[in-house]
């Protein structure tokens, strides 16, 4: 899957729930006790048809967002797609999962096994979206498979090489020094931030060297994208086993706070199917 | 942070979540009435209501009298199709909402007829809180004493509305003293008081016979009824007959015909005898206390059921049997037993005893053939509970007695026959079993439309219109402003003989007229017309229009007060032109025209309320002032003139520019 394709079914699905919070504001404005009253109460209510659906919908959502982890798992599975588009379809069925809650929720969390299911749901985003950040931060290859340090140090030589083949002064282009690795999770991740900064600061220096030099004006079209892969992967060099160790604790917490989310979805889930009066269409 | 850690974190956050659900797996609060129920709290109240039969199967099992009412099928709920408790009762919605709110009922539009109780006289007018108190507004007992005291202090009398109605307990209109017994003569002038004298309540006085409030005058004992020799209707009991006449010896039971009418006094009372055994009560038929038995056989009934004591003699009512006879056998030949022969029910035949055979009166069935085919075998003993005994038809039963599904509204005034047609299968009328449905009776006049269903939902058993159907319940298109006061004929028209309810379009064009001729087609397909319109007025008025945003054209100055006729005045709105020429007439006389237009913005600010010339420079014309001409007066130079057609106008243009043309005049 594309970025395109899921960015443009990204925005199909967030127009589609603003449309449907759109239609049944007047609804969702009310509290609960009037609730019951209103002409769209059968349809826009947590167990009514169309709460109910999106309610059926997020738990298949979630379930084929796990689907991202089996293609991970297994070599064979690469038969099926690049890891990058699974990223996406993984990204964007947990963010659509979660715009359908809102929808299964009519926007009031009544009952305290909803609010840890949509408490747990959100904590699990933030760490998604974190994630996500980090994962960026991994050098990897265009498939999405995670590069090795010889690797990432072959492809960094190979940029120096360009570079220095179009004059660019040999002091700029030295390989980096590894960065003393953070101690604990959220030290590495504000280092992963501080990084970022002197990644920007670094590739100002190159840039500059290039646009100093009347010679090379002509080609910054092809020598500025190289120099800020230089850059990008210089930095990720020397921070390289900090992002690594990063990337899996902060896939771990993110997958158990997901099962125990999923636990309680489940038991959510559990309780509507034994108690509720769950009928569709109504 | 190690994995170990995030593990143990995980699911200390698990457990926990766990127990928090465990300890209230609530959807939501229980309302009041609900949450103050201890048995419903905590999360072993879920199963209460949630049993395993399902939902309704759990409120019925605390609500036993809407079981109640849903199995029999009366009371509100009885008349409901659906069953399903929480379709108007919604739980879980918190402690402010009203399980008996809009939801449920409407209190104020409630017919009480769905009760079977219908509200007539004091009750048309009481409140509901009278009877019901602040309770569930549930079936209330029909017996009076369950509301009124007792004013009689009758423990276990309820028939009140024998006496009383449902306009004042005093008077009783109902009430009737003949049933009880009979005020005629002197005690229908009697005060109420002399009878009643120890009953304040009117409790029935004991007995009915004349000794039970009065002493006998007679010496002796008497064991016949006063009436034998004194009438009821007399004013004083010594009105009496004192003399023996032989009307007032038939009053004593005992009748003086022939042959005893020749026969003396003494003959019967004979003289020696002591005065007890002189006049002791002989009954009339009581032959034998005079007479010996000539009959061969023992006879159980007496001698009157074949001889007439009128007759010279006895042999003289042999085979003679009358009706009055006939009735001493204990079965009266009223019609139309009287007028059929001896013959119909006493065939000829060899048998004695069963030519004669006693039959009870009320064992019709001895007789006639059973016409319902058995259908009332089980439930009714006898015939007489549904005929008269004198006649088969028409029947005595009526609306009140049809119990089993009771007639009201029009039901009440609707022939039997309407309902109970001919089985063939069965042979007769069926009765028994009769299906309840409206259907099985009633077209569908609506031809399909409600197939789904029960006409009760709209309608009630009492009369098809006016419906159930109000304002609120109109629930499938709003109806307010302008729409409360239409009638229902308005939008739900008939079309090939049916009047149209299911899938009436509820856009505005579908019942109203696009009194725009189509100018707004592309608004109407986005929003209907209450893009403009407020459709909840009562007046079908324009909202708050933003005429500069919807049009590009800003209404300000005299613009923003100006009728909208003025501009629209012939139905157009879309394309109305927006050149101050196409509404305004040109006071300039077209000087400053160009082309084919006049452009007044060049010089007036078009939405000032004073039309000034804020935007007009004379800098800017071939003809700046400056120096004394600053100070002038326009029309100095601007005179007014006469054009061709005699019209008058200040002149603008063509003016010269030289001095002459203005000061030309003044040299002269």
């Amino acid at each position: 899957m594309s970025r395109r394709t899921a960015g443009a079914l990204g925005a199909v699905c967030v127009a589609a729930l603003g449309w449907l919070v759109f239609v049944g504001w007047d609804y969702y404005r009310l509290a609960g006790a009037e609730r019951p009253t209103h002409l769209r109460h059968a349809l826009l209510r947590s167990s009514g048809t169309v709460g109910l659906a999106c309610g059926v919908g997020a738990a298949i959502l979630f379930v084929s967002n796990l689907t991202y982890l089996l293609r991970k798992r297994f070599l064979f599975a690469h038969k099926l797609g690049s890891l990058r588009a699974w990223m996406s379809f993984h990204v964007l069925t947990g963010l659509s999962a979660a715009g359908l809650v809102v929808v299964h929720s009519a926007l009031l969390v009544k009952s305290t096994l909803g609010l840890l299911a949509v408490t747990g749901l959100g904590i699990v985003i933030v760490t998604g979206v974190i994630g996500r950040y980090i994962y960026a931060h991994v050098p990897r290859t265009l498939e999405g498979r995670e590069l090795e340090r010889d690797e990432l140090r072959r492809r960094l030589a190979e940029h120096r090489t360009e570079l220095a083949q179009y004059g660019l002064d040999p002091t700029l282009l030295g390989m980096p020094a590894a960065v003393p690795e953070a101690k604990g999770l959220f030290a590495r991740l504000w280092g992963i931030v501080v990084g970022d900064r002197a990644l920007r600061h670094e590739y100002s220096v190159l840039r500059d060297a290039v646009r100093n030099r009347p010679e090379l004006r002509p080609l910054a079209g092809r020598v500025l994208p190289t120099a800020r892969r230089f850059a990008r992967d210089s930095h990720r060099l020397a921070r390289y086993a900090e992002l690594r160790g990063l990337m899996g604790s902060w896939r771990f917490l993110h997958r158990w706070l997901a099962v125990a989310m999923l636990a309680i979805v489940g038991l959510h889930v559990f309780v509507a199917w034994r108690y509720g009066d769950l009928r569709w269409p109504r | 942070m190690s994995h170990g850690i995030i593990l143990v974190g995980t699911f200390a956050l698990l457990l926990l979540a766990a127990l928090v659900a465990y300890d209230d797996p609530s959807p939501g609060g229980l309302t009041t009435r609900h949450g103050g129920v201890p048995a419903l709290a905590g999360r072993n109240g879920c199963a209460v209501c949630h049993a395993d039969g399902g939902l309704t199967k759990g409120c019925l099992g605390c609500h036993t009298e809407i079981k109640t009412q849903l199995a029999k099928g009366n009371g509100l709920h009885g008349t409901q199709e659906s069953t399903d408790c929480a379709s108007c009762h919604p739980e879980h919605h918190g402690d402010t909402f009203d399980l008996l709110g809009g939801l449920a009922w409407d209190k104020e539009s409630f017919s009480h007829d769905h009760v079977e109780f219908i509200l007539d006289g004091a009750h048309e007018n009481a409140s509901c809180e009278a009877c019901h108190g602040d309770k569930t507004f549930l079936g209330r007992s029909q017996d009076c004493l369950s509301c009124h005291e007792d004013p009689h202090q009758r423990k276990g009398y309820t028939r009140c509305v024998e006496c009383h109605d449902q306009h004042a307990f005093a008077p009783a209109p109902l009430f009737n003293h003949d049933k009880s017994f009979p005020l005629r003569g002197a005690h229908a002038e009697a005060d109420c008081g002399k009878c009643h004298h120890d009953r304040p309540h009117f409790e029935a006085v004991p007995g009915r016979r004349c000794t039970d409030c009065h002493e006998s005058p007679h010496r002796t004992k008497w064991d016949q009824e006063c009436a034998a020799c004194h009438r009821d209707n007399d004013l004083k009991w010594n009105d009496a007959h004192e003399t023996m006449t032989p009307a007032a010896h038939l009053a004593t039971g005992f009748s003086l015909g022939a042959p005893h009418a020749r026969t003396e006094c003494k003959a019967c009372h004979k003289p020696q005898d002591p005065y007890a055994d002189r006049f002791r009560a002989r009954e009339a038929k009581d032959c034998a206390g005079c007479h010996d038995n000539p009959h061969r056989v023992p006879w159980d009934q007496d001698c009157s059921a074949c001889h007439r004591v009128g007759d010279e003699h006895w042999r003289a009512g042999r085979n003679s049997v009358t009706g009055e006879v006939h009735a001493k056998t204990g079965f009266r030949l009223d019609r139309p037993h009287r007028d059929v022969s001896c013959e119909a029910c006493h065939r000829p035949g060899p048998d004695y005893k069963e030519r004669f055979a006693s039959r009870g009166a009320d064992d019709c069935a001895a007789c006639h053939e059973d016409v319902h085919k058995g259908q009332f075998a089980a439930r009714h003993k006898s015939c007489l509970e549904c005929h008269e005994r004198h006649r088969f038809d028409p029947p005595r039963f009526g609306a009140k007695e049809h119990d089993i599904w009771l007639l009201s509204g029009a039901h009440r005034e609707a022939a039997c026959d309407a309902c109970h047609k001919t089985s063939k299968k069965l042979g007769a009328r069926r009765f028994a079993g009769t299906p309840k449905d409206c259907r099985t009776c009633h077209d569908d006049p609506h031809k399909g439309q409600f197939k789904k269903r029960s006409c009760r939902e709209c309608h009630t058993k009492h009369r098809f219109l006016p419906s159930r159907i109000g304002l609120r319940e109109h629930r499938t298109f709003a109806l307010t402003g302008a729409h409360q006061a239409v009638a229902c004929t308005a939008c739900h028209v008939e079309k090939n003989g049916v009047r149209r309810f299911a899938k009436t379009p509820a856009s505005c064009k579908s019942c109203h007229e696009d009194v725009h001729r189509g100018q707004f087609r592309k608004e109407l397909r986005r929003g209907d017309c209450t893009a403009c319109h407020n459709g909840e007025a009562t007046t079908f008025r324009i909202r708050p229009f933003d005429h500069a945003k919807r049009t590009g054209y800003e209404l300000a100055g005299k613009h923003a007060t100006a009728d909208c006729a003025r501009c629209h005045g012939d139905g157009r709105y879309r394309d109305t032109p927006t050149d101050c020429a196409s509404c305004h007439t040109d006071v300039h006389r077209a000087q400053f025209r160009q082309g084919k237009t006049t452009d007044c913005a060049r010089c007036h600010e078009s939405q000032a309320p004073d039309w000034s010339l804020k935007r007009f420079d004379h800098r800017r014309t071939r003809f700046p002032l400056d120096g004394r001409h600053k100070d002038v007066s326009c029309a100095k130079c601007h005179p007014t003139v006469a054009q061709r057609d005699g019209k008058r106008v200040v002149q603008y243009r063509p003016l010269g520019r030289d001095c002459r043309s203005c000061h030309e005049s003044e040299k002269k």
